[in-house]
């Protein structure tokens, strides 16, 4: 037993440094002694300041976790010794950092984390209430974390150190928060830093402006209201008047923004829509409506009931939405819209899209010639066009009549088209020339579960496990794929099937927040009505980061350990919420 | 001390600290020499599986071969 633990304490030793009272110990030896161990932590209970917390990294970097747990028992067991006695050991810190520099990371932003997991708002439609999920201890994240973190990220390949992956909150509540960007600029000089979502409170004039010096820079703004009184009620914030005007200050500073609004059951309807008509006039890139959602935990008592309210929303975006110049994003995007048509959902004001007057409702038939089916083949045909500096020339489909439209290329960085580009952002081939898509159907998954049932011959009853929204769409694909040459699946034996959202409830229906019980309950039901599957499939889009854990922290793989039902992860992208 | 202990290579550098007591857990009665065991055994299977010959299993108790026959859950 010594030489093991020694062997996994001589294997964590290399990446990690242990620590009592915050000071680092290097121990010499450990003696078994039960009644010396467990010595009392810092903070006496309290999670003390200055620590990260375990619980936040768990999605990232589990085994962070597992060393934690398995330093605590060794601490049970004994006490290690130092030079001068008996040391307590009480935690550990990441050493060698060099080697903790590998966790994935799309933006210099994101390389930090949260910015802040403080709100001042609260919300009255804000669906994080109660106790959904885990909730860790609220941080800022400090200067002196920040520049640690830049000075390890490495923008060439998007790497940086693991990053905790908590509630985002009120990020201008950080006074860190201007130096803090200041410095990601200078480690990454030319990239766009995004992932900045603020209620707008704080963005008065100086803010605004000391922002603007970082740009290239992208906003999203919650409005919700353009009317402050309605605003003061529905968020409770205080400095409504500043965060309305925040958006004329953005665009005369040139920051592109998203402007979202979660058109609450207490917002009238003719409120909602003058609001949307106050985004498209401050010319947001995108204006984001997000459906109203709670859950049982947020909302004990419902705001509301069935999909009354989403289906008058739906008519008034419907209705409103020929009369903007700007793109309408709703979320749970296939709410209005499933199918898997490469159809145009929006054009970005001022891009060449815009210019050459594509208009939503386009249904893009083929991109320079070449045929495209679904809005990943038109995006991958844009984007290398845009790559290769090229225009491009679209057949599409509008109202059931061909035409040929032409998008030029992209002008110079200096060239000013905002909120598409303005002067100074560097064309984003990702933009599609303006174009917006809603998220396709990621046909992909639909491969990976062909390959994935190539390898369960055996499995008689196949089971896909979806959502409320998904599944119509997925019962489409499968229709119109699953002969195919390339798929054959063997649709006579696979049954789809949407779990309920117990452990949330509400009116939660994005798939993504399904949690282990949900399917583990679901499968106790079917087959208590006499189904048992072979085989489950379930999209990966559930599972929070690569290790298949759900938003509680529990595996997929209680799902098959608790049922006795295979489980297989479909690989998939995340429909936006 | 190593150059790379406080946390990177340089001292001034941000330490970014972890506390046990987030990870402690009470009830005392179970050994620990057992629990280190079971609890690496929990953890493994939560992040992954054991294969036999490719396959995937569970695992759902040990026996140590100092205490033949004492069957230890998971």
């Amino acid at each position: 037993m010594a030489r093991l633990l020694r062997g996994q304490l001589e294997l964590m030793l290399r990446v990690i440094a242990l620590e009592s009272r915050g000071a680092i110990v290097r121990p010499q030896g450990f003696r078994w002694d039960r009644s010396a161990a467990g010595q009392p932590a810092p903070g006496g209970g309290k999670f003390p300041r200055g620590y990260q917390h375990l619980g936040s990294y768990q999605f990232l970097e589990p085994r962070l976790r597992m060393m934690g747990r398995m330093l605590e028992c060794v601490r049970r067991m004994g006490v290690f010794l130092g030079a001068e006695g008996p040391v307590a050991v009480d935690g550990f810190r990441l050493r060698n950092l060099r080697y903790w520099a590998r966790y994935h990371c799309e933006t210099v932003v994101g390389c930090l984390g949260c910015l802040s997991g403080y709100c001042n708002a609260r919300c009255e439609f804000c669906f994080r209430y109660g106790s959904m999920f885990q909730r860790f201890p609220h941080r800022l994240l400090s200067r002196a974390e920040a520049e640690t973190r830049l000075k390890y990220y490495d923008p060439a390949v998007k790497k940086g150190l693991p990053y905790p992956v908590d509630d985002t909150g009120e990020i201008f509540l950080n006074r860190e928060l201007l130096d803090i960007l200041r410095a990601a600029r200078a480690r990454d000089p030319e990239a766009l830093i995004d992932d900045l979502t603020t209620h707008g409170n704080f963005l008065d004039e100086a803010t605004v402006a000391r922002l603007a010096e970082l740009k290239p820079v992208f906003v999203v703004i919650s409005l919700n209201s353009a009317n402050p009184e309605l605003r003061a009620r529905l968020m409770r914030s205080g400095r409504d008047e500043v965060g309305i005007r925040a958006f004329s200050l953005l665009r005369r500073n040139g920051i592109p923004f998203i402007g979202s609004v979660v058109p609450w059951p207490s917002i009238p309807l003719e409120d909602v829509e003058a609001s949307l008509r106050f985004l498209d006039r401050e010319q947001a890139y995108l204006i984001r409506v997000c459906l109203p959602s709670f859950t049982r935990h947020s909302h004990p008592v419902a705001p509301f009931q069935g999909w009354e309210h989403w289906e008058k929303l739906g008519a008034l975006i419907e209705r409103v939405r020929p009369e903007l110049a700007t793109p309408l994003l709703v979320q749970p995007s296939w709410y209005l819209r499933r199918e898997i048509r490469a159809h145009v959902d929006g054009v970005i004001r001022n891009s060449p899209a815009f210019q050459a007057g594509l208009r939503f409702g386009d249904v893009i038939l083929a991109v320079e010639g070449k045929p495209v089916l679904t809005r990943q083949d038109a995006a991958a045909e844009l984007v290398r066009l845009h790559r290769a500096g090229r225009s491009a020339r679209l057949r599409i489909a509008r109202d059931g009549r061909p035409q040929t439209f032409r998008l030029d290329r992209d002008g110079p960085a200096e060239e000013d088209r905002y909120p598409y580009k303005p002067a100074g952002y560097r064309p984003d081939p990702r933009m599609l020339y303006g174009i917006h898509f809603i998220d396709p159907f990621p046909l992909e998954s639909v491969l990976a579960m062909a390959r994935i049932l190539r390898e369960h011959p055996e499995a008689g009853r196949i089971l896909v496990l979806t959502t409320v929204l998904g599944e119509g769409l997925f019962r489409k694909v499968l229709g119109l794929l699953g002969q195919s040459a390339e798929f054959k699946l063997p649709l006579e034996r696979i049954r789809l099937s949407v779990p309920p959202h117990r452990h949330l409830g509400g009116n939660i229906v994005v798939g993504d927040l399904h949690v282990v019980s949900d399917y583990v309950e679901h499968l106790r039901d079917l087959e208590r009505m006499g189904y048992r599957p072979d085989l489950v499939l379930i999209p990966s889009s559930f599972t929070m980061g690569e290790w298949g854990l759900d938003a509680l922290g529990c595996s997929y793989l209680e799902i098959e350990r608790q049922t006795g039902c295979r489980v297989e992860l479909v690989p998939t992208r995340p429909v936006k919420m | 001390m190593q150059a790379d202990e406080r946390g990177g290579a340089e001292s001034e550098e941000f330490v970014f600290r972890f506390t046990l007591e987030e990870v402690a857990e009470g009830g005392d009665e179970q050994d620990p020499l057992v629990e280190m065991i079971r609890r690496f055994l929990n953890d493994l299977q939560q992040i992954g599986y054991l294969c036999v010959k490719g396959r995937r299993v569970y695992v759902d108790g040990f026996v140590l071969n100092n205490e033949a026959g004492v069957l230890r859950k998971l």
